[in-house]
């Protein structure tokens, strides 16, 4: 009996001091006192009721400290001092897949590549839609659109000192070509005479050398003269010029791929998908351990195309920090320059109460002096269900009996089901916008007098229990239909739920159940034609509307359409001519016209563009926001 | 049989495990997982799949793709990790000492302070020690990986940092900067054996203190276990004739426990430990995520979550080859300790 009992008093003791300690760790706020007691010494000019405030506050802790505290960043802000004002910590999730903007198709490897190398024409700054001259000086247009004349800057030298020229740029376009990586971004290529073709029958291996040969000969890309290049379309292609701002156009320095194994015809180059060495751009790629990638100054970097451009930092480590946690403790403790946050942690940064009201960013007193949040920020990604207008049997490869979408009343009932607020508020917690088409906000051919989608349940009930009878479902007689979406992404499946659950409840006789399914399956099924509808998304290859208007509305050559059996030959006519309109607006009229044609088909609902949101320490200056970048430009920050 | 006979005899079936094992995982991640998984994107062009396939022997028959797979196996030709963006025998090479590392680190942890815990609470059996022990380990066995990882990660050193006091490195297995400036060149990838013999003490200071939290964190785990095995078997061996013997001669207590005593009843920690360490060698999924600790642990599960079959795979072979090889060496180990084993 004694022993008993002096065991459940030594496991009280025990547990209990666990617990105590665990809470005082815990709970402990994240507000260290050093840095709020150096206001009150060096904030000499401030008011007299900073100070006093302080001190009260240091000696009772009273409820007084929360409107205390925020007055307090605005003085700290300059207080601080960066523990390493030459070096900039960034932590992310992810590493690159490869660093060679030949192959590279992801954003971690094109943050690199675009600190890294240049391309002959790039982003002015903030503006996602203007691209001008960069490492070419200035270009021409013939006539008929189909080539373009490019006169090259003078003096520019790669890291390894080769000198930049037009065979450099010849070089490097070919390369990306003759490397054809099927996953890659090489196909934007695609209309450079005769490159698409070739890339194809490389991909399928059955180009021969004679092929290749030909195709050299065929002169696709023309040096002129050691400054002038001339590119060579198969048709006119307005978006050409947004194509070279992609990191697939970047140069490569020819002497140092040819000293580390040059071209093979259909592979990658191994030693390049790891090395980023020898562009011209602000930075080079010092080394790449697992998790951690370090980039240096390029002393020598040309400046720019304004010259304004000189690299402050001397240091940048990109740092893979899987947990969120972790990374927000190095935020907060000094160690992390950039972190990623993801929407699940950012209410430890900012007040969500002002976010959920007046979407405006504020980030917390108690961190205010440490981390500055910026946005919301448009990004160009695009989430969006599409409905399959002809749905096969994944086995039989024949038309499905049940074609509930061929009946734009079906079609439009789900567009009414979906509750956009909620999911923009409960789902994304506001960092999303709702779409009005395939073109985002911030991109050339939005129209912001389109009108969105609308939320209405009633609505939706009248359709479909007018459609039901004529298709075959009724409540008494229900049909179930699958909606699918690809395992692993959180804002998709909540999509499907949400929609799923709508109609669910609508008792008019369908029945929706949602399945994940794995990429590959996903993508079987996809091909297979086999998916009645589908959660999805889509970011942009090159900023420009076209590169979601073909994907989204053309009929024999967009992603999506084909697979959802949806040829519209009046639309396809529309996009074609708007890919060639060389009038800005002509052919935003024209954009119009498709974007509107989607909308009153109900061919898609268009569930979110995502808004992206930027963390920092607050010593960090000169960050700025492109949509068009796949990461940060370190040549403008600087520390301290 | 003699021991070596033994042994030769165990090597040889450990071909047969590690083929088996082979079977195994090759036949899950061909017919579970799709191998196509890896080489496809959500860009990737339709047309463009056969082309994959092909290039992958994807489109050969089931037991063809077998023998290419073994054929490149025993050449060390273990395919593309997409995780690691490197061939995977590249990516192992760079991850494995990491994980060694970190393994042994902790395991020098687990034994120093296991195994005097599980002595302790055996000898002062039933009393308050022995119960602040057992709850200890209870609670080491019983507390979220996670959870503690982050615990420890704020007190050593979000908290001290934010004071201005030393602290420490709370992710990744070196300081960048510092390692830019002292470059250290890989010999055996163990990151602080290569910088000693370089005479490079700084960064070998250094990769010492990035590996404190997480080794504490792996170790805190299993101390719990060997603490229990050790005190069992210690108490076990106490209640034997034969120390009862040597008590009834007259010999001091203390040569009594650590001559007679202790040898013994380190002969099933000896087996846990080897199982432990195996397990540690595996890498340590968690830990290895929240200490963005670059091991194999981390490589796995992004290979897992990405589909990723041949770092999976060349991962099950490696850590199964490990496990059996370590399962021997337990049992040659067992045999010096306990002059009854024979094989």
């Amino acid at each position: 009996m004694r022993g008993i009992s002096r065991t459940i008093l030594a496991v009280a003791v025990i547990v209990l001091v666990v617990i105590v300690g665990a809470v005082a760790v815990l709970m402990q706020p994240p507000t260290p006192t050093i840095t709020t007691t150096t206001t009150t010494t060096t904030a000499t000019t401030t008011t007299a009721t900073t100070s006093t405030t302080i001190t009260t506050t240091t000696a009772t802790t009273t409820t007084a400290t929360t409107t205390t505290v925020t007055t307090s960043p605005t003085t700290t802000t300059t207080t601080i001092k960066p523990p390493n004002p030459d070096t900039l910590v960034q932590e992310t999730i992810g590493e690159p897949d490869y660093v060679d903007p030949a192959v590279d198709y992801e954003t971690a490897g094109g943050e690199i590549i675009m600190n890294v190398y240049e391309t002959l024409m790039w982003y002015d700054g903030e503006s996602a839609t203007k691209v001008i001259p960069w490492l070419a000086e200035s270009y021409q247009m013939s006539a008929d659109g189909k080539s373009y004349t490019f006169t090259l800057r003078k003096g520019i030298k790669f890291h390894d000192g080769t000198p930049f020229n037009a065979k450099a740029v010849n070089y490097s376009i070919v390369r990306a070509i003759l490397i054809a990586d099927p996953n890659g971004p090489a196909w934007m290529l695609g209309p450079l005479k005769g490159a698409e073709e070739l890339m194809y029958s490389i991909q399928d291996g059955v180009a021969t050398q004679d092929d290749v040969a030909a195709w050299l000969a065929s002169k696709p890309i023309e040096v002129l003269d050691e400054y002038t290049v001339r590119m060579n379309l198969d048709y006119p292609y307005s978006p050409w010029l947004s194509v070279l701002a992609y990191t697939v156009t970047a140069i490569v320095s020819p002497t140092y791929v040819e000293a580390h194994g040059g071209i093979v015809v259909g592979e990658h180059n191994e030693w390049m998908d790891r090395h980023a060495e020898a562009g011209t751009g602000p930075y080079i790629l010092k080394s790449w351990e697992p998790n951690v990638l370090t980039l240096v100054r390029n002393d020598a970097y040309w400046g720019g195309p304004k010259g304004n451009i000189k690299p402050v930092l001397k240091t940048v480590i990109i740092k893979g920090v899987a947990d969120a946690n972790t990374r927000l403790l190095d935020l907060l403790k000094g160690d992390a320059d950039f972190a990623y946050v993801p929407v699940t942690h950012i209410d430890q940064l900012i007040d969500m109460t002002t976010w959920f009201n007046e979407k405006k960013i504020v980030v917390k007193p108690e961190v205010a002096d440490k981390v500055r949040v910026t946005g919301p920020y448009e990004t160009f990604n695009l989430d969006f269900i599409a409905f399959n207008l002809n749905i096969k049997d994944e086995i039989t490869k024949q038309p499905a009996a049940f074609q509930p979408f061929r009946d734009i009343r079906v079609r439009k009932a789900f567009v009414y089901a979906f509750d956009i607020d909620q999911y923009l508020r409960d789902v994304v917690k506001y960092f999303a916008i709702q779409p009005n088409g395939p073109v985002p906000k911030g991109m050339f051919g939005y129209n912001p007098s389109i009108p969105t989608q609308q939320y209405n349940l009633t609505k939706a009930k009248e359709l479909l229990l007018q459609a039901g009878p004529d298709l075959g479902f009724s409540p008494q007689n229900p049909k179930t239909m699958t909606l699918y979406y690809n395992t692993g992404n959180l804002a998709r499946e909540k999509a499907a739920l949400l929609i799923a659950s709508a109609i669910n409840s609508l008792n008019v006789g369908l029945v929706i159940q949602v399945v994940p399914l794995d990429w590959p399956a996903f993508l079987a099924k996809q091909r297979a034609r086999a998916l009645p509808f589908f959660v999805l998304g889509w970011a942009p290859d090159y900023v420009d509307p076209d590169d979601y208007l073909i994907p989204f509305g053309h009929g024999q050559k967009g992603t999506f359409p084909i697979v959802i059996g949806y040829n519209n030959p009046e639309l396809n006519t529309l996009i074609e001519q708007q890919a060639v309109e060389a009038d800005p607006v002509k052919r935003q009229a024209i954009i119009d016209q498709i974007v509107n044609t989607l909308n009153s088909e109900y061919i898609y609902l268009w569930t979110a563009q995502a808004t992206a949101r930027h963390v920092e320490r607050t010593w960090v200056k000169g960050w700025y926001y492109n949509p068009a970048y796949p990461g940060n430009y370190f040549a403008t920050i600087s520390k301290g | 049989m003699k021991l070596y006979e033994y042994s030769i005899r165990r090597i040889f079936l450990l071909i047969f495990v590690l083929l088996g094992v082979t079977i195994l995982t090759f036949y899950l991640s061909r017919i579970v997982l799709n191998p196509l998984g890896a080489y496809v994107t959500e860009r990737t062009r339709p047309e463009a799949i056969p082309a994959i396939e092909k290039r992958l022997g994807l489109d050969k028959p089931f037991y063809i793709q077998y023998i290419i797979y073994l054929q490149d196996l025993v050449t060390f030709n273990w395919g593309w990790s997409r995780v690691a963006h490197m061939p995977v025998i590249e990516a192992l090479f760079y991850r494995f000492p990491a994980t060694v590392e970190l393994a042994i680190a902790s395991f020098i942890i687990i034994i120093l302070v296991g195994v005097p815990l599980g002595i302790i609470s055996a000898l002062k059996n039933n009393s308050v020690v022995d119960h602040a022990i057992r709850i200890f380990s209870l609670t080491g066995i019983s507390i979220p990986v996670f959870w503690l990882a982050l615990t420890l990660q704020y007190s050593f050193s979000y908290l001290p940092k934010v004071a201005g006091l030393p602290s420490l490195p709370s992710n990744g297995r070196v300081d960048a900067l510092l390692y830019q400036q002292y470059p250290v060149n890989r010999i055996t990838g163990l990151m602080i054996f290569d910088s000693l013999i370089q005479g490079n003490f700084i960064i070998a200071s250094d990769a010492l203190l990035h590996l404190i939290l997480p080794a504490m964190t792996l170790a805190f785990l299993s101390i719990g276990a060997v603490t229990r095995v050790a005190r069992s078997s210690m108490l076990e061996v106490l209640r034997q004739d034969y120390i009862s013997t040597a008590r009834a001669y007259g010999l001091p207590e203390r040569m009594v426990i650590y001559k007679y005593a202790l040898k013994n009843a380190m002969i099933p920690v000896t087996t846990l430990s080897g199982l432990l360490f195996g397990g540690l060698l595996a890498g340590a999924i968690i830990t290895e995520s929240i200490f963005a600790f670059p091991g194999m642990g981390q490589l796995t599960v992004f290979a897992i979550s990405s589909n990723d079959s041949y770092t999976i795979m060349a991962f099950t072979v490696l850590a199964s080859f490990i496990y059996v090889l370590i399962n021997l060496l337990v049992d040659i180990v067992y045999a010096k300790l306990d002059p009854r084993i024979k094989y």
